[in-house]
């Protein structure tokens, strides 16, 4: 008996124990806590933005405008919060979204390898890529990488950002000048100073748009593949489906083209 | 009884200790999984379990590897910031071995089960693929569905003891079927006229068309069966699926994978 019952004891206490871990694993199985909840329950929803990438995102007078503002307020309208923009820049960027100083990243964000390690990105909102743009006359002569990277074409570039990587790594014969004025670079093109600029595709657009003697030139089917996508709390997939299915449903609608052509056509 | 109480309740607040203990592991882990990305990123390398035996996918070739998924396997690697270290296996110990944690995922021409699935995760689906026939060019157009092939007066030919086996025994009724030893001497006994059609895996067939003038291989973008491609990777690591299927599509998006594969099969 004396050495039974401590043994019944032991049996119950580890019974208890191995029950009390099956229903824990099996409630967390069913419910992971997610920032969708959090979300809900402070009323907003925080959305980390740089406000200094046309057309996705620009912080004007105090507040921000848009393709990706215009869809950080749909989201939030989804949830059934209010929006609050916490602005950041490129280099903070996955420090602060991943220090949990927002709920999700919007605003002209290349998907990649490196930021993925650190965060999930919802399903890509758009297709990008590195697009040239000539004056219109010049339009069928530059076509390929093979066309413009020839010893008689003067090629311009912001210095320091991807344009530059991308012009370095593929333009070996072409003459590459550095110009750091993000602004009045594409007139350099118009007053013939240079010939061409290799950017973001949609940029290319808006400047086609703005600029008028300037063309775009595939935009559509760029010299180098990227996409771009929304930053998501890592391993967080309840609040990513919820991203994933609100964004599936704004494109399904003409939500998405509606906003998309407001800021690029 | 005294001790017996004693040592009841001491047992009972460890495991009291022991399921507060997990509960806020799993609160905390609900935020930010352990997953095997991180771990690789910490060992500085990547494990890849692989048999070395497929074509186009993984061969082994003296100390190295060579092949598609073994392309593949590098970039992925290069894409985590880690050296890859390739492990061998067979295909009858590949569960085993990827379930013991020999590898952080297995690559090389693995084709996608349910079976496999209800042991491990598989990244999105790298290629699909399936059995098609490989026949004289001349009867290109006259030897297209099972039907058309199971006809009195058609002669299929298979390797023995494999899916190709499997699949002519089932569906062929009214052709003959022979069975040949050889792996690399069956192709030639349809150049031959000894046997009219072989139903092969596509890549396979794909293969064997350049390398045998005179072979066509039929509708390869239209198997007569349908398997997937995928890479195996640990059972409800979705922080790390999410990192290869995030790879794998820019590998896809880029034209990297193509180059692998046209590497392979052109």
């Amino acid at each position: 008996m004396t050495i039974t019952s401590p043994f019944k004891g032991l049996k119950l206490a580890v019974l208890s124990a191995v029950a009390g871990l099956g229903l824990t694993a099996a409630a967390l199985a069913q419910a992971p806590a997610s920032q969708l909840e959090a979300i809900q329950s402070r009323a907003a929803l925080q959305v980390c933005t740089t406000g200094d990438y046309k057309p996705f995102t620009l912080a004007k007078d105090g507040s921000f405008e848009g393709i990706d503002i215009e869809l950080a307020k749909s989201l939030a309208k989804a949830i059934g919060v209010e929006v609050r923009f916490v602005q950041t820049k490129w280099a903070n960027l996955m420090d602060d979204f991943t220090s949990g100083k927002c709920d999700i990243a919007m605003g002209g964000i290349s998907v990649t390898l490196d930021r993925q390690k650190r965060a999930f990105f919802s399903a890509p909102y758009l297709i990008n890529g590195k697009a040239p743009i000539a004056r219109c006359a010049d339009v069928s002569k530059f076509q390929t990488v093979a066309d413009i990277d020839k010893p008689e074409t003067r090629v311009i570039v912001n210095p320091g950002g991807t344009n530059e990587r991308f012009v370095r790594a593929n333009f070996k014969q072409a003459k590459i000048e550095i110009f750091p004025d993000n602004v009045t670079i594409w007139d350099q093109i118009l007053a013939g100073k240079a010939d061409i600029m290799v950017a973001e595709s949609i940029e290319t657009k808006v400047q086609e748009k703005i600029r008028p003697g300037l063309c775009a030139i595939n935009p559509d089917a760029p010299l180098q593949y990227g996409e771009m996508g929304y930053l998501l709390p890592r391993g967080d997939v309840v609040f990513k489906a919820f991203v994933d299915q609100w964004l599936h449903l704004a494109k399904a609608t003409g939500e998405f083209a509606g906003i998309y052509d407001r800021f690029v056509r | 009884m005294k001790i017996t109480a004693t040592i009841a309740r001491a047992f009972s607040g460890a495991a009291l200790c022991t399921v507060l203990g997990v509960a806020f592991a799993g609160g905390a882990r609900a935020q930010a999984p352990a997953s095997q990305l991180d771990a690789i990123q910490s060992a500085g390398v990547l494990r890849i379990c692989t048999t070395g035996d497929y074509k186009p996918f993984t061969i082994a070739v003296g100390e190295g590897y060579e092949g598609v998924d073994v392309e593949m396997a590098r970039s992925l690697a290069k894409a985590l910031g880690v050296e890859p270290r390739f492990v061998r296996t067979k295909w009858a110990d590949l569960m085993p071995d990827f379930l013991a944690g020999k590898c952080d995922i297995a690559m090389g021409g693995i084709g996608v089960t349910l079976e496999r699935q209800k042991r491990a995760f598989y990244s999105a689906p790298a290629l699909a693929t399936g059995k098609v026939p490989l026949v004289r060019c001349a009867d290109k157009d006259k030897l297209q569905t099972v039907a058309d092939i199971d006809k009195p007066g058609v002669t299929a030919i298979a390797n023995p003891g494999g899916t190709n086996e499997r699949f002519a025994r089932s569906n062929f009724k009214q052709a003959k079927i022979t069975l040949h030893g050889d792996n690399v001497t069956i192709f030639d006994e349809i150049l031959a006229g000894r046997a009219d059609v072989f139903v092969t895996e596509a890549l396979e067939a794909t293969v064997q068309e350049k390398l045998k003038p005179g072979l066509c291989a039929v509708n390869t973008d239209k198997p007569l069966t349908f398997i997937e491609i995928g890479y195996l990777l640990p059972r409800g690591d979705g922080v790390f699926k999410a990192f290869v299927d995030q790879w794998l599509h820019i590998a896809k998006s880029t034209g990297e994978y193509k180059r692998y594969y046209d590497q392979y099969l052109r």
